[in-house]
Parts: C-alpha cells; sequence; structure tokens
C-alpha cells in the first residue's frame, strides 16, 4: 500500500555477501592498503632508510640475490626492527579489535571492550607480577610464562567485573562498565605500585600503562601469534551465534543456542587474546572500543564480516598509531602508543557519538 | 523404551504434556498441567494475567528447565533433544524483542535458518527461498532492507513473524504475538496462520488475550487459571458463559455471528 520511496530503501542497504564481487574486491581492497601502510611505515624514522632497499629486503625471499649490496645496518633496521614492530602492532591491534568485537556482542553493551571492561589492565597486571617474580623478558622460560600469566590476571579481571556488575545474577548494561572502570582504576593504581617496589622509573610505568611496542622483536611476535591465532579462529567458528545474541536470551535459545556455553567460550577466548595483546604491549586503549563501531557502520552488524574487518581495521589503526608514537618527537624518543590512540580515538568517537546516536544506540 | 525417529508418517502427537510442574527459584507457576496437541491442530491457550501460560511458551520451548512432568514434541522427550533439533521442530513467535545492533529485518529473518544449518555451512539456496517465502508470506518484502529498529512496531512484529515462519518448523507457539498489530493485520497474519495450519498441516499452539481472536480461527481451546488447566476441548464447547465466567471473573455473553456460520464471539460486561 504505502511502500517507501525507493531512496529510502536504498539508504539502509549495504553492501552484502562475504563472497560477492564486490566482497571479494573489498577484502582484496583491505589487504592491499594493510600492505601499503606497512611499506610506507617501515621507511619512517630517525634512521633513514630507502624506499627501494625496503622494497628489495622485503622481495629477497621470493627472488632471491635481489638485496645484494645493501647495507647491513639498513638490513638489520629493516627487517629485524621494524618488520617486527610492524608485525606486532598489526597483531596487537587486530585482537584489541577483535576482542572488543566480542565484547560488544556477546555483553550486548556499545561501551565494552578490553579497556573499558578492565580485561586489558588485569592481564598487564598478570603480568606485571610475573615480571616482579623473575619471569622478566631475557629467559626463555620466562617469556612463555608472560601470556598465561597476563591470562590469569585477565580471567581474574573479568571475573571481578562480572561479579560488581551483574545484579541478581544478570549483567546490568551500565553496572558492568561501571564496575570495568573500578578495578581498571584499582588495578593500574597496583601495577604502579608494583612497578615503583621494584625501583622501576615513572617513565617505565607510564609506558607500560599506556601501551608501547618500543624495542619489541619477532620473539615477541612469536610469542603472542600462536594466542590471538587461536583465538580468532575459534571466534569465527562463532560469528552466527553471535548474531543470534542480539536477539537476546530468550529467542537465541529458541532457536538452538546453547546460550550460556557460547557466551562463557567466547568471554574466555577474547579475554585470552586480550591478554596476549596486553602482554607483549601494554594496555592500548580504545581500539577495542571504536574499531567495531566504526566497522559496524560501514558494513553492518553481521559479525562473519565485522569480525575480520575489525582486525584489519584494529591491525591498521595501531600500525599508524605506532608509527605516529616513534617518529613525532625529535631525536628518536618515543611517546606511549596508547596515547595516540587515545588522541585519535577519543574525539572520533566523540564525533559518532553526537552524529549517529541511533545507529550506536546508546541509551 | 526406544526414541522413535520422528517421520512425517508417524503417529506421535505434536505435543504431549503430562503431569507437567515448572516454574522459578521459589514458586511453582504450572502445577500438574496435562494435555496432548495432535499434528495439524489450531489450539488457543487462553486465561487471565498470571495464570502461567508465558511460562508454558517457555517450558515448550526449552528456555526453563523443567520440576516435574515430562513434554514430548513429535514423540521425543524435550530433554533428549539437541538444542538444533528442538529449533527445528518448534519456533515461538513472542511479543517484544529489542534489537542491540543495526540489523536489516531480512538478516533477522535469516537468523531463523541457524538450526538448519551446521558451523561451516554458508548461506544455502534453500536458506535464501526460506526467508524469501516468509518475507512474501508476512507481506513484509517492502521493509525487508529496513533496520529492525528503525520499522514500526506492527512491522516489526510482522517481520519477527517472518522469522519464525522461516525456521520452517512442523510446530509454531505464539505467544502474545499479535498485541502490537492493528486489526486488519491482525486478521491478515491469522489467515496466513490459518492457510499454512490447513494446507500443510502446520501445528499452532497460539497463547492469546484477544478472545475473539481465538473464536474466530481456533479449533480448540485451553483455559489456564492459576497454573491448572480449567477447561480444554473444542471452540463450541468451550466458549460458554459459565467457563469464561469463572475463568475471567467477569459478567460475558456468548453471541453467535449471523454472518459467518458457526463462529462465536464474547462481549463482556461491565
Amino acid at each position: 500500500m504505502n511502500s517507501p520511496s525507493p531512496a529510502h530503501i536504498k539508504s539502509s542497504s549495504r553492501p552484502r555477501g562475504l563472497l560477492s564481487p564486490i566482497g571479494f574486491l573489498g577484502w582484496a581492497g583491505f589487504i592491499l592498503v594493510i600492505i601499503i601502510g606497512a611499506f610506507i611505515c617501515s621507511g619512517l624514522g630517525t634512521f633513514k632508510t630507502p624506499y627501494d632497499s625496503i622494497l628489495r629486503l622485503w622481495l629477497k625471499p621470493f627472488i632471491p640475490g635481489l638485496a645484494a649490496g645493501t647495507d647491513e645496518t639498513v638490513g638489520y633496521i629493516v627487517l629485524h626492527v621494524r618488520l617486527a614492530r610492524i608485525c606486532l602492532a598489526l597483531l596487537v591491534g587486530g585482537a584489541l579489535a577483535l576482542a572488543g568485537a566480542v565484547y560488544q556482542g556477546v555483553l550486548l553493551n556499545p561501551l565494552a571492550d578490553p579497556f573499558t571492561l578492565g580485561i586489558s589492565t588485569g592481564a598487564a597486571f598478570g603480568a606485571s607480577v610475573a615480571i616482579l617474580f623473575g619471569a622478566g623478558v631475557g629467559h626463555f622460560m620466562g617469556i612463555s610464562a608472560l601470556p598465561g600469566a597476563a591470562f590469569l590476571g585477565a580471567l581474574f579481571a573479568l571475573y571481578a567485573v562480572y561479579l560488581l556488575g551483574s545484579v541478581e545474577g544478570r549483567i546490568n548494561l551500565v553496572t558492568i562498565v561501571l564496575a570495568g572502570i573500578i578495578v581498571s582504576t584499582f588495578l593500574s593504581a597496583m601495577i604502579s605500585l608494583l612497578k615503583s617496589l621494584n625501583e622501576e622509573s615513572v617513565s617505565t610505568i607510564v609506558f607500560w600503562i599506556m601501551g608501547s611496542l618500543s624495542g619489541k622483536s619477532w620473539t615477541h611476535v612469536l610469542l603472542v601469534l600462536p594466542y590471538i591465532a587461536a583465538g580468532a579462529i575459534f571466534i569465527l567458528c562463532f560469528t552466527r551465534e553471535l548474531d543470534l545474541l542480539s536477539l537476546g536470551d530468550v529467542q537465541a535459545q529458541q532457536l538452538g543456542v546453547n546460550v550460556q556455553r557460547v557466551r562463557f567460550r567466547l568471554l574466555l577466548a577474547a579475554s585470552l587474546i586480550t591478554a596476549a595483546a596486553v602482554a607483549v604491549s601494554g594496555i592500548i586503549g580504545f581500539v577495542g572500543l571504536v574499531i567495531p563501531h566504526l566497522v559496524r557502520l560501514a558494513l553492518g552488524p553481521g559479525h562473519r564480516r565485522l569480525i575480520p574487518a575489525a582486525m584489519a581495521a584494529g591491525g591498521f589503526l595501531v600500525l599508524v598509531s605506532d608509527t605516529i608514537a616513534r617518529t613525532i618527537l625529535p631525536g628518536g624518543a618515543e611517546i606511549p602508543v596508547g596515547v595516540v590512540t587515545a588522541i585519535i580515538g577519543g574525539p572520533f568517537f566523540c564525533f559518532l557519538l553526537l552524529r549517529r546516536k541511533q545507529i550506536l544506540r546508546l541509551r | 523404551m526406544l526414541p522413535a525417529p520422528a517421520q512425517k508418517t508417524d503417529t506421535s502427537p505434536a505435543l504431549a504434556v503430562s503431569e507437567l510442574s515448572c516454574g522459578y527459584a521459589q514458586t511453582e507457576v504450572l502445577k500438574r498441567i496435562s494435555f496432548t496437541v495432535q499434528k495439524g491442530e489450531f489450539v488457543a491457550i487462553l486465561g487471565p494475567n498470571g495464570a502461567g501460560k508465558s511460562t508454558l511458551v517457555l517450558a515448550l520451548s526449552g528456555v526453563i528447565p523443567l520440576k516435574g512432568g515430562r513434554i514430548e514434541i513429535l514423540g521425543r522427550e524435550i530433554g533428549r533433544l539437541s538444542l538444533k533439533e528442538r529449533a527445528r521442530r518448534i519456533a515461538v513467535l513472542t511479543q517484544d524483542s529489542e534489537m542491540r545492533f543495526p540489523f536489516s529485518c531480512r538478516e533477522v529473518v535469516a537468523m531463523a535458518r541457524y538450526p538448519h544449518g551446521g558451523r561451516w555451512q554458508m548461506e544455502a539456496a534453500g536458506d535464501r527461498e526460506a526467508v524469501e517465502r516468509a518475507l512474501r508470506l508476512t507481506d513484509t518484502q517492502v521493509i525487508a532492507d529496513r533496520l529492525i529498529a528503525e520499522v514500526s512496531g506492527g512491522e516489526r512484529q510482522r517481520a519477527l513473524m517472518a522469522k519464525s515462519l522461516a525456521q520452517e518448523t512442523p510446530i509454531l507457539v505464539l505467544d502474545e504475538a499479535v498485541s502490537g498489530m492493528d486489526v486488519h493485520r491482525k486478521l491478515q497474519l491469522f489467515g496466513v496462520l490459518d492457510r499454512l495450519n490447513r494446507e500443510e498441516n502446520l501445528t499452532v499452539l497460539a497463547v492469546l488475550h484477544d478472545i475473539n481472536l481465538a473464536a474466530l480461527f481456533c479449533r480448540r481451546m485451553i483455559f489456564l487459571k492459576d497454573g491448572v488447566i480449567v477447561a480444554d476441548g473444542e471452540t463450541d464447547d468451550t466458549l460458554t458463559p459459565s467457563i469464561l465466567e469463572n475463568v475471567y471473573r467477569t459478567r460475558v455473553m456468548v453471541q453467535e455471528i449471523d454472518s459467518i456460520p458457526g463462529k462465536k464471539q464474547v462481549i463482556f460486561l461491565p
């Protein structure tokens, strides 16, 4: 009868289909943007590396002999310092955005992310305790214990937030974020205390609480890669369930989803991923909060596309932020990467909030 | 005691509820109720607020555990069905639904295909057909690509009806599913259910407040009050002043409709 105008229908239709031609081009574009971004970022820094050498060094594994004649120092910087750091930035950013998307989907809370729920701080606390008791970087066994300790800390924080944030066994939308902030504030004070007792300088503490990828190597990449990859694959098996959870518990159950079990497993997986990321980078905020919302606005809320796209976008944001963090000060000094993500993410989130309040459905 | 596989040819009833007790932490809402619904029946569940109607729906769909008794769906005990198997046998359409994320109506309808798919299965051809058919039946194609949070209450309810139909179950349970709709839409949707019931043998169990809507479409009525069944029988036999006055504690008048032979309507008197 009174059908809406075609323009109206079009306004809310979205690109759909993972394997449609547009979808495929979209994914290829995503990967291309990340590779080009990584290439540009690897040429920036105090130590000048010409782009043609970088290209040759990157292509060395595919075309042997191409890198002959490049300076050895340049080779070391490009392949062992910067490329490792770029990979770690992509990995950490992807992990945080993925965890944020899962927390938002599982708790049906647009404000949920590893940082606001206190999971990141819990993981950092666990890692700090492990480092204090001698599991510092340098010992092989110590290195492998670090993500485990961070995971325990993350679980502890998750449990505490869950206890504080649920009213009569049900998770309350507002109180869980308040609980996250309380737990987060308390634990970051504890981290500062631990670090001070360990006679570390204030700047080290700041770099841990605000996040930093300074001085990280391939060891760190290999350290967290298995955890993040395993968690991501696990979560990708549950994208349909994540969609159905947004119908509410009762309807999801009536459609055959084991709501309690799925929720529990996804929270564990997201916390493991967060813990792995935090164990090497410290606490980087805003990535897990902003990126899923951005991707949801662009691609819609379906998790089959949201999850991989959020990982790519999160990795890209941390890559850019980390490059800014290590190049913005003259003379090779760095600022914490969390400062950059907050400076980029904060105002951007405010903008989203003001313009698209209805889409974000913050009430 | 071999579990009988539910096949189209077997004679087990759609629903067999015996001595069912259930409720929440301390309170027992349903008290040892028993009834059987054969395949292809169109049954109304009626009763005042707090009678246990919604609790019955939750128990039938496996959302709350039973405290006693048993429920069989198409010959299989509910506890012995996997969650997906259960969701392939019985679909529930509830009244309220709040979507947190900006899904389109079509995406929400497509969610009902979940129990038909395996973990790795992407969208299959059968899925798309079921979704399109459900959209067509409920007259919701025009709103299919709009966000479910942005359509009107009645439109949202129709989209959710489409979702339940897309689930393609032999049994459909409605829990106050048409309360927010205008008269035209109510009659239209019940017309669709009536057709599916007659042509495809869909078993319909409708929890309703609107007794006159039930009187028009449902061939059998079950009256619940204080957690027990106070009347159960064909609409003709149960739609009597004595039963209705007992259930609703209100004076009533039951009238035949002249233009539709065999149908009655109820007028509640002040």
